[in-house]
């Protein structure tokens, strides 16, 4: 027998008359957080909030009147914080989740310190090469952490290096070129998630780490994609349009063979904007709006429906 | 459960309980399982079907606009009228997708309209709020449609804070934390009340509890943002003190639950929250986040427990940037509040050495 839930309980208790003191004793006992929850997710709040916090604190206290500092002693403080958290993430043994949480550390610190070394010698706060070399030095750590915040960092910083370049160095790429390349490191990375965590599944990736690269990914193709549409076409635009539609066309593939409706959710809402953008390139008069709102209703619809039909056939 | 044949046993262990008194409409049971069966949704759905009544309303405002509704009061005032009543009666006739992700459409653009005609007919500015609040109010009542029933709930309290923000009656913004977070908490210590109060009062326990969620975050978000909403801070207090009541009010389920008997462990148990939690006494936004956080996932509501986290790490961050403090003392703030909940990490884990997961 399957566990009771929520909506069940909701059901009977619409359909009888069943006392309010019997349904709130089932909800504290089938559906409400119960002691290994709260001390599991305590444990989980006191621990981050704690980490979080206490890094912040010596950023900030190395910020604070930096000026009255020596410059070789700002660095060494920084880097002996970095080797102080980095070493005790190698020598806390007891439990891998601190230390996963240590090297996350000890690779924010790495940012801060070399945020410091931009500061001693003006290299400029945005400069790419900034970010470049927070990417290069943290590496190996988020190669070894195998923890998804860790990697989700490292990919927001890898993003951050190629728009920084692009803006500041390589003036002469394009728009598109730049979202093609985001594309591709990002799909690069979701496709290594997903084979990571299909051939090596002590290793696996959390679900929120690989569907926050596919949207990203989307959101990518959506603004690519409809950019090109009011634009003269040019070839990077259609090579966009092929990769968006291959890796589309793999993405519904493989959705439908793990099951999983949000990959169908936002590659299909993905299409259905592109489809708008389309139609708004055809004609910007006030019936194409019109049909643009009727187009988005019923492909929606078409769409949420597809979806709970999938949803209830796997759940079956 | 997935399989209706699975609740009959389980209709007999109530029935066990609450003995021969309790009764129940099989068929009714069966109807709303099909019902359910054939609409479940989950929160990837929800959020889509959202965005697509966003962009459409977005397209029919375009279409309207081109067609120059804008430059007729009357127009849009019926207009407006038109499309608010034919959304209900669509919801009320008909039970199908279309017809919901339609109506949601049409009746954000009639809300929108009645709004712009009532302000082009240079009607006061707090009669049209207050004409806003009330459509949507009486649409909560008419008709429970999950969707449509949130969009009212986020609109009555949309138009509370244009009120609020159109007098520059900041302070009153407190006020308005305050009554949401107390009608969240009820909203989640009363659950079984809701479910067993009727169809109409069952069915809108979803929408209004999530509903209240972001309703309550709107009003922190001001708060916290003192260039959005300039007041002054003196006052934070009266929000900070409602959350921290309330959380003070949670952790006598939350001992109970974790099997805390003896006195003097309650009593430091109490001290050590409110220790904690009186640095967050100017920082209304970091203890509502928080009481977001910790009252969903008390009642296993993973939405909100999401949309907590993430706006108790935006409000931390936002409120260390914003404090008009030098880096050293913020420094010394942040660290010693960082080493306090390691510690009480350190003495959790000894205290109850366990390795379940949440």
């Amino acid at each position: 027998m399957s566990k009771i839930n929520r909506e069940d309980i909701q059901i009977i208790s619409r359909c009888s008359n069943w006392s309010e003191k019997g349904v709130s004793k089932t909800l504290g006992d089938a559906v409400y957080a119960n002691k290994p929850s709260w001390l599991a997710f305590l444990r989980l709040l006191f621990l981050g909030i704690g980490v979080s916090f206490t890094v912040a604190g010596i950023i900030f206290f190395f910020a604070y009147n930096w000026a009255d500092l020596n410059k070789f002693v700002k660095l060494g403080l920084m880097e002996g914080l970095v080797l102080l958290v980095s070493l005790g993430a190698v020598f806390f043994r007891a439990n891998p989740l601190i230390r996963k949480i240590l090297l996350t550390a000890a690779a924010v610190l790495v940012g801060a310190s070399l945020a410091v070394f931009g500061q001693i010698y003006q290299t400029g706060a945005n400069a790419y090469d900034f970010f470049l070399a927070w990417v290069l030095f943290v590496t190996i750590w988020v190669c070894i952490a195998r923890f998804a915040p860790l990697w989700v960092i490292y990919i927001a910083l890898i993003n951050t290096t190629v728009f920084l370049y692009a803006d500041q160095v390589a003036n002469d790429w394009s728009e598109l070129f730049v979202i093609n390349l985001l594309f591709i490191i990002n799909l690069f990375f979701l496709v290594g998630f997903l084979l990571i965590s299909k051939f090596n599944p002590e290793r696996r990736f959390p679900t929120w780490s690989t569907h926050l690269l596919a949207l990203a990914i989307s959101v990518l193709g959506t603004l690519g994609v409809s950019m090109g549409i009011f634009e003269d076409p040019e070839p990077l635009f259609w090579a966009l349009l092929i990769l968006t539609g291959v890796t589309y066309g793999f993405g519904i593939w493989f959705a439908l063979r793990a099951h999983n409706t949000f990959y169908l959710a936002i590659i299909c809402f993905s299409i259905i904007l592109i489809i708008c953008a389309l139609l708004l390139r055809a004609s910007d008069g006030a019936g194409m709006f019109f049909i643009i709102g009727l187009f988005i209703i019923g492909s929606v619809t078409v769409l949420i429906k597809i979806l709970m039909e999938l949803q209830r056939k796997w759940t079956t | 459960m997935d399989n209706i044949k699975d609740i009959e046993p389980f209709l007999d262990t109530i029935g066990a309980v609450e003995g021969s008194a309790f009764s129940f409409d099989e068929n009714a049971i069966k109807a709303e399982y099909a019902k359910q069966h054939k609409r479940r949704s989950n929160l990837v759905i929800k959020v889509l079907s959202i965005f697509g009544i966003l962009f459409a309303t977005f397209a029919f405002f375009g279409f309207l606009a081109i067609l120059g509704i804008y430059e007729s009061e009357l127009g849009m005032l019926l207009l407006g009228s038109i499309l608010i009543v034919l959304s209900l009666l669509l919801n009320i006739k008909f039970d199908t997708l279309i017809v919901d992700t339609f109506g949601a459409s049409i009746y954000v653009l009639g809300i929108a309209l009645v709004s712009f005609g009532l302000i082009s007919f240079e009607l006061h500015e707090d009669l049209t709020t207050f004409l806003i609040i009330t459509i949507a109010l009486c649409s909560l009542f008419v008709v429970q449609n999950y969707i449509l029933s949130f969009i009212s709930i986020l609109i009555i309290a949309s138009g509370f804070l244009v009120f609020i923000f159109s007098k520059d009656l900041f302070e009153l913004l407190h006020f308005y934390t305050a009554f949401y977070a107390l009608a969240l908490a009820y909203c989640s210590f009363n659950e079984p009340q809701f479910f067993t109060s009727g169809l109409k009062v069952s069915k809108i326990y979803g929408p209004l509890r999530i509903g209240l969620i972001f309703s309550l975050l709107f009003g922190l978000v001001a708060v916290g943002n003192y260039r959005l909403a300039p007041m002054s801070q003196n006052l934070n207090w009266i929000s900070s003190l409602v959350h921290i009541s309330i959380i003070l009010y949670l952790v006598g389920p939350i001992t109970k639950t974790l099997g805390v008997d003896s006195k003097n462990t309650k009593i430091w148990i109490y001290t050590l929250t409110c220790l904690t939690l009186l640095p967050t006494l100017f920082a209304p936004s970091i203890s509502g986040a928080l009481l977001i956080v910790l009252l969903s996932f008390r009642v296993n509501h993973k939405t909100g427990l999401g949309i907590g986290i993430v706006a108790l790490v935006y409000f931390v961050i936002q409120y260390y940037y914003d404090l008009n403090l030098t880096l050293l003392v913020k420094s010394i703030l942040l660290f010693s509040s960082g080493v306090i909940f390691v510690l009480f990490y350190l003495f959790l884990i000894k205290k109850a050495p366990t390795n379940e997961k949440v």
